[in-house]
């Protein structure tokens, strides 16, 4: 009986927390998928916007894992890092981290805003991701974070 | 009756020999422009026998200290196209360098796509912007590519003006002709002359165009590693899934 209570009250969060970690693509994107928990969208000159939800099993909190996530990309992968700021992505604390790397010859700006929801059985791990060209990024961050409806 | 059919054979003559010669300068013109051997190496050049591909000519066209075409092509209709390619530490920064050098010089942009782009500079500024190439990077290839048009344009010019002359005379034919099949026979010849006029405006200013501005194609590559690893990848799952190499992957 606890234990479908369980799965119900964690069904429901799940529902609750997907809901709102799918926001509508930015203007100026369209999607190009969309489902349960993610959104996928692409603008005329290749920006790329994705929101995606990762289960949690560690129940990590948001310093542990925006530690483990900067250390990846800047230790492990050799982005710059060059901007970085709490808001609140959809009422919750967030995190938005701007970097700079070079892939494919070219110079991108990445920004990426994480979020950790908690659930009854496992924590959710949400991910807002925005990859454009150096020359273009600035074009798109207002529309990007308007769509995140951080602040 | 017969003097004026004479005149029109004569004038029809005349106007197909026009076209005949623009013919012949559109085949000098598509491809290779033709020099004697010997006038190319009195000017220091390396004549494969259509354009010249230097290797010890572009020191010849190209001195770094003088940073202008020898004396000897300064009269001269010369098409110069040089390529470059280029290791650079950041392609971005390097391809607005030179887009602002080329603006600079009165030149302009004619097509970028990834990290080629193919500029056209004002001929008199052209080697000098040449001269600063280097500055932005390793030279990993240069190639410079001189034709001399100089009697395709002479020759164009003269065909082009004989056109215009015979297209007068024509039209001064047609004013006093009365017989309706010489008319008919004039104004068809008239409407094939003055397709053959523009055609040969147009190959004149395009050439024109060619000869103003010279074409440079700098093609950067970066030396900037992609990934740089300094520890091992984390052992986090999702964190694998994502980054920038991994949304572009996944797109």
């Amino acid at each position: 009986m606890i234990r479908a209570s369980a799965r119900l009250a964690f069904l429901a969060s799940f529902v609750l927390t997907v809901g709102c970690a799918a926001p509508l693509a930015p203007d100026g994107f369209t999607v190009v998928d969309d489902g349960v928990g993610h959104t996928k969208a692409i603008a005329s000159d290749d920006s790329m916007f994705w929101v995606r939800t990762f289960r949690d099993d560690l129940d990590g909190t948001l310093t542990f894992w925006h530690e483990t996530l900067v250390g990846d990309f800047v230790d492990h992968r050799g982005y710059a890092r060059l901007e970085e700021r709490e808001i609140h992505w959809g009422g919750v604390p967030a995190i938005e981290m701007i970097f700079e790397a070079t892939a494919r010859g070219r110079t991108r700006r990445y920004l990426v805003t994480l979020r950790i929801e908690e659930g009854l059985l496992a924590n959710r791990i949400h991910i807002a991701e925005f990859v454009a060209d150096k020359t273009v990024f600035d074009d798109h961050l207002d529309v990007v974070r308007e769509a995140l409806g951080g602040h | 009756m017969l003097v004026a059919k004479r005149s029109i054979s004569l004038l029809l003559l005349a106007a197909s020999l026009v076209s005949v010669g623009c013919s012949a300068m559109k085949t000098a013109y598509d491809g290779k422009v033709a020099r004697p051997a010997a006038e190319a190496a009195a000017r220091g050049f390396a004549d494969d026998g259509g354009g010249m591909m230097l290797g010890a000519a572009t020191k010849a066209l190209a001195p770094s200290s003088s940073a202008a075409p020898p004396a000897a092509t300064r009269d001269r209709k010369m098409i110069y196209t040089a390529r470059y390619g280029l290791l650079v530490p950041q392609v971005e920064d390097a391809v607005e360098r030179l887009l602002g050098w080329v603006d600079g010089a009165g030149g302009y942009l004619k097509e970028r796509k990834d990290g080629t782009v193919i500029c056209k500079v004002p001929a008199e500024r052209f080697f000098p912007l040449l001269d600063r190439v280097p500055e932005l990077g390793v030279v990993l290839s240069e190639a410079l590519d001189a034709k001399d048009v100089t009697r395709e344009m002479q020759d164009l010019g003269i065909r082009l003006e004989n056109a215009r002359k015979s297209r007068t005379r024509l039209l001064a034919l047609l004013e006093k002709a009365t017989v309706v099949e010489d008319i008919l026979k004039i104004e068809k010849e008239l409407r094939r002359l003055t397709e053959e006029i523009e055609r040969m405006e147009g190959d004149l200013r395009l050439f024109e165009h060619k000869v103003a501005f010279s074409t440079l194609t700098v093609e950067f590559r970066s030396n900037a590693p992609a990934v740089r690893t300094r520890r091992e990848a984390s052992r986090f799952a999702w964190v694998r899934q994502v980054g920038v190499e991994r949304v572009l992957e996944d797109f």
